[in-house]
Parts: structure tokens; sequence; C-alpha cells
């Protein structure tokens, strides 16, 4: 029941590229990501009275990008999880929603969503995903998707181990930091991944 | 809990899916404190749909926990320990040895017989593909689950397996032998090759005259047993094996005999499969009326699964079992309408509800369904309009019969099984006691926006203390009160139905009633007297009007509040205040620096705890704000200019009640508010833009669990930094810190109200922000 939530996998899309284009994505993925923690970064400097202790749970989605980036843990696409890609489509959608308002008007709302090849649900291709520029009002954006996404989650150990699943940590990581099983991690992170999909439905 | 914010629609399975994560936590939790929690405890605590789901969890909890005990647990002593769920762990056995070592294991032996690999599984066990060694054929063995293991289990187990060694006929699965090795019963069987009739019609159809031909001979292996006074009792289309040349052949006989109703209705996932083919005569649990006709109508279950492409009766166990008993089935022609006449007529006749309508005997039937398949007329009459008319009269009384049978006799396992949810959705019914009893209680509901109290929907007991009231989840600000002298206000927290394990404080702790899981008790309150504890505490005026916040550098805009008096504690709770309370609890050591006379550091909850021990509680930040103001009238609780330097430089914190230039002239003095270590405020985090108070409020969600410290900068707070200058102590700063976190400078320091608060008017204000009004 639960499994079929693996259809958001980012590692499935990935190996449903073709050949060739494998490369090319991590090569977006990572010109992507590249911006966003810098300007995640930029934000951390920038915040006074942010105090990052490892600890605690990220209370921004700028935290965990630094605090993932700064440490390695985001090299290859693989290890960016589900939750990322959720992530960002829900942000793109909530942006776009956006800008069809503002243009549907003009344009006499000929703005349908262009759907997917591979009919992901969210209905963006992976490029579309990763190739916006981090603009400040797409920030502000991410960060509230991310805020309301941990806020669906039921407790606060979920959050965390969202947060630290977002911050690129493997789950047998997850399962020594927080002193938990291994099946308990992978259980949760199904539980996170099922409550996000559904706001992506 | 399910954020309230959301309006997504909460599905059924996002909602079992948390049920069943809430249930493994405790699960592990008790792995985890030194228990050996039993899955059978916890897969009970789900309806019987969901079972196989959760029971795979548990197994891989389990696994992991005796395997880090040096155990060495096997598939097979799972599946045996839950036969009934065997298909759903065997096919994620791969999944369990991705846990740990490779769960399979070699194959064993018994005699001459060596098991080479696991076939199937059933509701007694698993069953091998083994090779005799002697005689040189391959050959099935059924190992029979551990359940079956005592002496007298096995005696009856392979009593049963005796009796069907009895029967000889092309349509029955021979026994070969029969015995038992390490206490372990065993039957073995001639091996077919081929597959079950259920995996065959999960892939196809089959045409009308293959279905005939095939009950035809199962209808005959059956006469064989009847006339040898076995009975199957348990014939449906995972025990009928159909071999490659497609002929069928009958196993488990008799083996049913000793898993009454109510034991396979207990233990089984597959019940509903079972309960399909279920004569009305088994599904009453009249073991007494169990004969070769309940077999009969078992064939017509499964002829009917044949011709309409689905069993007689489906849905929720419970509705089975009633519609078994007094609903006709569906006729398959109005289902599929090339269905042949007569094979209806067979199929229906055997499904009679009562044993004297259908056929008597296998080989009546037999006779008809050779009959059918020669295109003769069959022997089985068709009921008439005004026949089925006359029998549904004669029905009635006996189907209200049934009915009441259904009612009281399987009422406790009916109850047991099918009663939905474990965790009722009823509200929360509260049971809470004040010492002394006989109080006065009042519950005021903290905003799930904001965790301030809601005074506008205090909820009064009807009764003195103790008190039982249905309240809504969440947490609140409780009232306990004789008078305006002896009163206490607390926190306390109801959970929602899914909330398993509660922390350990007073203002989160509760206990569920064993039977009754939306009983709920909490702790209570102890009532002390205002007189005794506010004598060293200093009095704060109320006032109109006080100047809260300031610039945006705060995320509280300035802004004007009301403020009632209150007490205030002239000094931080010490490490002494700490250990008198919980030097009896070794687990809680005191987090404090130098000695018992400095300021106890810990984390919000556990302040929230001390300061309800000590029969006040913690101050609002608008209350802290206040007096570390004067009332809003100074920069710093002592005035507004800086002390002379030399007084500035210390190189740690001082013992609380110092140092003696931070005094807020009050009587008596209050001490270090501006300087001493950090202080815990009860306000949530909630913040606002540069300019505007937002009318909303809200907490945003990833600072629910943060609240408000007054008194020092992130310095003072987390490096421990003495410092006192502008910039590290204004009053105005706010910092938010996680409740569970605690940390070199931060401590609390105890208010109480000057008498219990119930109405609006005993609370802060709320804030005002008309600028153009002249101020007070």
């Amino acid at each position: 029941m639960m499994e079929e939530q693996d259809r958001y996998s980012v590692t499935n899309w990935v190996k449903a590229l073709k050949e060739g284009e494998a490369d090319a994505a991590q090569k977006l993925w990572d010109r992507y990501f590249g911006k966003l923690v810098n300007q995640a970064e930029a934000r951390i400097r920038n915040c006074p009275q942010g105090s990052l202790e490892a600890e605690d749970i990220a209370v921004s989605v700028f935290e965990s990008l630094w605090r993932g980036a700064n440490e390695g843990r985001f090299d290859k696409i693989h290890n960016r999880d589900t939750l990322w890609w959720m992530l960002l489509a829900l942000t793109k959608r909530k942006a776009a929603s956006h800008i069809r308002k503002e243009t549907a008007l003009k344009r006499g709302g000929n703005t349908t969503p262009k759907s997917l090849s591979n009919s992901e649900d969210s209905g963006y291709t992976f490029e579309q995903l990763v190739s916006d520029e981090p603009t400040p009002e797409y920030l502000v954006m991410l960060q509230e998707e991310y805020e309301k996404l941990l806020g669906i989650l039921r407790d606060d150990q979920l959050r965390e181990i969202a947060v630290l699943r977002l911050e690129g940590y493997t789950s047998l990581e997850i399962s020594k930091q927080l002193k938990i099983s291994i099946p308990t991690v992978t259980r949760k992170l199904r539980l996170i991944r099922a409550a996000w999909a559904r706001e992506l439905e | 809990m399910i954020s309230p914010d959301s309006d997504r629609p909460i599905d059924a399975d996002y909602v079992l899916a948390n049920q069943i994560d809430l249930i493994c936590d405790a699960f592990e939790s008790s792995w985890k404190t030194g228990g050996r929690p039993q899955i059978d405890d916890y897969l009970s605590q789900v309806e019987q749909s969901s079972r196989p789901e959760l029971l795979v969890e548990l197994v891989r909890l389990d696994y992991v926990y005796r395997s880090e005990q040096g155990e060495k647990p096997s598939s097979d002593e799972y599946i045996s320990l839950f036969p009934d769920y065997s298909d759903v762990l065997l096919t994620r056995v791969n999944e369990f040895s991705s846990v740990g070592r490779d769960f399979s294991e070699a194959p064993l032996k018994i005699g001459e017989i060596e098991l080479l690999e696991k076939v199937g599984f059933g509701a007694f066990g698993t069953v091998w593909r083994a090779w005799d060694l002697e005689l040189k054929r391959q050959v099935a063995v059924k190992l029979p689950s551990s359940k079956l293991q005592g002496k007298q289990q096995i005696e009856l187990f392979l009593h049963e397996a005796q009796a069907a060694a009895k029967l000889h006929h092309p349509n029955i699965v021979p026994v070969y032998s029969s015995g038992q090795i390490d206490g372990r019963g065993y039957i073995v069987f001639k091996y077919i090759q081929g597959q079950t009739l259920r995996a065959y019609l999960e892939k196809q159809t089959l045409p009308f005259e293959q279905a005939a031909r095939i009950c035809l001979a199962l209808a005959e292996g059956l006469e064989h047993a009847h006339q040898r006074g076995v009975i199957h009792r348990d014939l449906k289309p995972s025990n009928i094996l159909i071999d490659e040349a497609g002929e069928p052949h009958i196993t488990d006989f008799g083996l049913a005999k000793r898993i009454d109703l109510s034991a396979s209705l207990a233990n089984s996932g597959t019940v509903l499969g079972t309960l399909a083919y279920m004569s009305p005569e088994q599904a009453r649990g009249r073991s007494s009326e169990i004969e070769g006709p309940s077999d009969i109508y078992s064939m017509g279950a499964i002829l009917y699964r044949v011709l309409a492409n689905k069993v007689p009766f489906d849905g929720e166990p419970h509705e089975v079992l009633q519609d078994i008993l007094s609903k006709d089935p569906v006729h398959p022609r109005k289902i599929n309408a090339s269905v042949p006449r007569d094979l209806e007529t067979i199929c229906l006749k055997a499904l009679s509800k009562h044993k004297r309508d259908r056929y008597q005997t296998a080989s009546e039937m037999a006779a008809d369904l050779k009959l059918f398949l020669s295109e003769k007329p069959i022997q089985a009459r068709r009921i008439s309009f005004l026949g089925r008319l006359w029998r549904r009269v004669k029905q009635k009384p006996v189907v209200f019969g049934l009915s009441a049978c259904v009612a009281f006799v399987s009422i406790p396992l009916v109850w047991q099984l099918f009663s939905p949810p474990p965790f009722p959705s009823d509200v929360p019914i509260v049971t809470l006691n004040t010492e002394p009893e006989g109080a006065s209680v009042a519950f005021i509901p903290l905003s799930k926006k904001n965790g301030e109290p809601l005074p506008e929907q205090i909820i009064h007991a009807k009764t003195k203390s103790p008190v039982t009231l249905p309240l809504e989840p969440g947490d609140y600000l409780v009232v306990a009160y004789f008078d305006n002298e002896r009163f206490h206000e607390v926190y306390r927290h109801v959970p929602d139905k899914h909330e398993g394990i509660p922390e350990v404080f007073s203002h989160r702790v509760f206990r569920r009633d064993k039977n009754h899981h939306n009983h709920i008790r909490l702790t209570s309150i102890k009532i002390q007297n205002s007189k005794e504890l506010t004598k060293d505490m200093a009095y704060l005026e109320d006032s109109n009007r006080t100047s809260f916040g300031g610039d945006g550098k705060y995320f509280l805009p300035q802004h004007y509040r009301n403020m009632p008096g209150f007490w205030m504690d002239t000094r931080e709770l010490s490490v002494e205040n700490y250990t008198k309370f919980y030097e009896a609890n070794p687990n809680l050591r005191p987090p404090g620096r130098e000695g018992p006379d400095y300021a106890v550091l810990f984390d919000y909850d556990m302040a929230v705890n001390l300061a309800e021990e000590e029969g006040k509680r913690l101050p609002t930040e608008f209350e802290w704000e206040y007096a570390a103001t004067q009332a809003g009238k100074a920069d710093f609780s002592w005035g507004n200019q800086l002390p002379e330097e030399s007084q500035l430089i210390q190189d740690q914190f001082l013992p609380v009640g110092y140092p003696l230039f931070d005094l807020l002239p009050t009587t008596p003095p209050i001490f270090g508010l501006c300087s001493n270590v950090a202080e815990w405020t009860c306000t949530q985090v909630y913040s606002h833009s540069n300019e505007k108070l937002e009318s909303s409020y809200e907490t945003p969600t990833s600072l629910r669990n943060h609240r408000v410290v007054r008194g020092g900068s992130d310095s003072v707070i987390i490096d421990g930094n003495p410092i006192v200058n502008r910039k590290n102590r204004d009053p105005l700063l706010r910092s938010f810190v996680h409740r569970s976190q605690a940390y070199v400078g931060l401590g609390a320091r105890c208010v109480r109200s000057a008498r219990p608060r119930l109405k609006l008017e005993d609370f802060v204000s709320s804030p005002s922000q008309e600028r153009n009004e002249p101020q007070n």
C-alpha cells in the first residue's frame, strides 16, 4: 500500500532516463543544488539570531541545505532523497500557480501546465524542476513549503527524520543518531513520504 | 497529531499507517527499556484486515532486537508462530535478510527425507518439497506450526493424519507417512506437481464444463472420504491441488477438525477465504452438526466461485458471517447470463442454508454433475416462485433465530475481532484529582495556533475534585482552587487517540485505562496556600497600557497591554530547589554549576515541572518583561544606566540573588533579571513582521516546540557568557529555544498569580496598537 509511494523516487526517475541522459541530469541537479546552497549560505550569514545547534531540528530549509552541503552529503544525485524531489515539486507547483494567476488574465486563461512524458503526478519534468533560477520569491516559497510539510507530520520525531534525510543522512546514520532501529527509520520515512505525497496529489 | 491546518481529507490508509507506526513505536520502546514485548499483544491492536501489514513491521523490529541480544531468529519461527500470515511473511523474507544475516537456512532432514524447498503454507504450518532418499521419490512434507507443539496437540495432529491416511482415491492427495521428530509432528504426502485451485482461479476463469468436471472429481473424492467417516471441514480452493493434467486433488483432510472457528478467526489473516466457503452450521460454531453436507456446502461455494467469478458472500468478516446465516446468494446467472441453468441449480442446491435442502450425499451431487455433463436433465429441481416464497416464509423465524445466535453466541468473538478501530473515536474522558480533594477545577484550553490560554473557552468541571469530564485532546492550563489563597495553576496534556507513549513530566504525562483506551488519568494537583508560598516573593502591582516590544530586532513590534498584578521570585530557581524535589530520582542529576545556591540549568519541561512542584509557575514573556523594564519605564531592571565597569566584570555567573547591582526596587527586591543566567518563559514563539502585529499570531510549525527565553542573548544562553552590556542584556531581546534544550546559561524563575486566573481580565490583555491615542 505505502510502497506505491516509491513512484516518487528520484532514483527510479533517474534510472528511467535514457542512456547518457543520466550524466546530464546529474549536472543539472548539481548546478541547481549549488545555487540553492549558495543562497542558503547567504541567508544564514544574514540571520542574526539563528543558533545553529547540531541537535536542533533545522528551523529553515536553508539550514538543512547548508549543513548537508557543508558536510559533503549531497555529492551524488542518488543520495538526494525523494523528499527533496517532493519539496521541490510542491514549491514549483506553488510558484507556477502564482504565475498562472498573474498571466492567465493577460493571456485569456490558456495556460494549461505541461504534462509529463513519464506522467509523474506533479506534472513536472526533472528538467523543469531543477532548471529554474532560485529567485528570492521562490526561496520564500521553498521555506513556506518546507514549514508546511514539516507541519503536517505527526510528531517531532518524524520531523527530525525528515530533516535529517533532507540533510542527506542515510537510514543507518539516522538510526544511530536517534537511537532507533533501522526498520523504524524506514517505516517512518515511508510515513513521511506518504504524508507528503498526499500534498502532491 | 495530525495537523488540523491541513485541509486534505484524512484517508483511511494514512490513518492506519500512523496507527501502525505508533504501535511499532510502543513495541520498540518496550525492547529499548529492557522489556520483552510479545508480537501477539501488539498485533491485536488493529483490525483483522490490517494485521498482516502490522505483523511485517513488528517482525522486522523483533528480528533486529532479538539479533542484538545474540539470538538467531529465523523466518520459520515467525511463520510457525503466525501460520495464517505465512504468505505475507514469506514474501517479505528477503526484506528480513537485508536487515541482518541471511534469513534462509540449510535444508533439514527428517529421517531419510531431505527437505528441499518451501513450496507453500497453510493454516497448519509450512509445506516443503522433499526427497525421500530411501524410496527415491519426490514427496511433500507438511510441518505444523509451533502452536501444535504440545504433546497432546501433536497426538491429535497425528491422529487426524492417520485417519486421512486411510483414504485412497485418485482425487485425494495420499498420505504416505506421519510421525514426529524433535518434538515436532510431520506428515509426508505425495508430491503433486501443479498449483492450488486458488492460484489457478486467480489467473484464469474456467470454462463451465471444466468447472463441472473438476467438481465431479471432487465430489467423488468426498464421497470416498465420507463413506469412511472422514469429513474435510475446510474445503476451499487453496486446499485443492490441480495437477499438470488438470485433475484436482483434495488435501488437508480432517485436519480442520481441531481448528475451531474462534481460533481460526482469531488468528487468521486468511479468514476471509476460509469464511467464504464455510457452511452455516460451521459459521454458527455448531461443531456437532458438521457432517458430510457441510463439505457439500463448501463444494457449492467453490462451484459458485467458478461460475460467478466471486465468492457467494464477501465483505467484512462479520458481514460474511451474517450473510452465510441469513442471506440467499445472488444467482450466478444474474451475474453472468451465460452460466448454464442446470449448473446454477446444482450450485444453489448445494448452497442451501439447511442441510436437508442440500444434496444428502456427495454421490448425489456427483450424479447430477454427470447428468449435466452428458447434457441430460438433472435431478435437482429449481425451486418455483411459490416454493421460494414458501421457503422464505418458513425460513423467517429460523433466520431470526440464526441472527440471534450470531448476536448472542458469538458476541464476545465478534466484538473482539470486528469491533472497529481499537481506539474509539470519542472524545477522551479525563479524570483528575487534587490534594487535598474537594477543590473546584477549571480547564483553560491553550490555543493550538500559538499556545496562548483561551480563558473565553474555559471549562468548569461540574463536581468538586476528583473530577471526570470529556475534554478535547490538547494542552490545558488547569486551575484548581478552593478560594483566592488556596489554588494552583498547572499545565496538563490530554492525548489524542493516536498518542502512544507519554512524556515523564506531570504536565505532559497521561495514563490510559487498560480497558477503555479513551479514558485518561492525569497527574493530581497539589494545592498550597499563597500566604506560605509568597512570603519571600515580590508583588508587582497591576497596570494599564504598559508598553511591550520594540523595533524589528525583537520580532515583536511595540504595543500596549494591561497587566494584572502577580508575585515574582526574587531569584532564579537554584540547584537546591532542584535537589529538594528530585534527589530521590537518580536519573535526574542536578545540572547546576558550582553549588546548591547557583541557578539550576535545565530544559523547558523540567523548568515547568519544578515550578509546579514549588506551587508556582513560569512567567509569560510579558510578565517577565514587565518586571525587567520596571513596567515598561526603564531600560533595565535596575534603571536606565549601566553600572560602573568594575561591577560588570565577572568571569562566571553568580549565585542566585546576585549581582547586587541588578536590583528591581520591589519589596523584597528582585535580583538578577538582566544579569545572571537567561530565563525561560512559558510563551510559545510567535513572531511578527517589523511593524505590525499580526492578527493571527500563529506559531510557525517549525517553532511549535520552542519557547521564548529572556534576559540574555544567544551568547549568554549558549556560551554561558556572563557579560552584562546593552547588546547582550536588553530585556526586550527574545531568544527562541527548543523546549528540550538545556544550556549553560539558561535557568528559570517562578511567578504566582495574585489569585486563580479564571476570567479574561485575570490574564495579560491582548495587545493594542493605537498609536494615535495619547499615552497614559
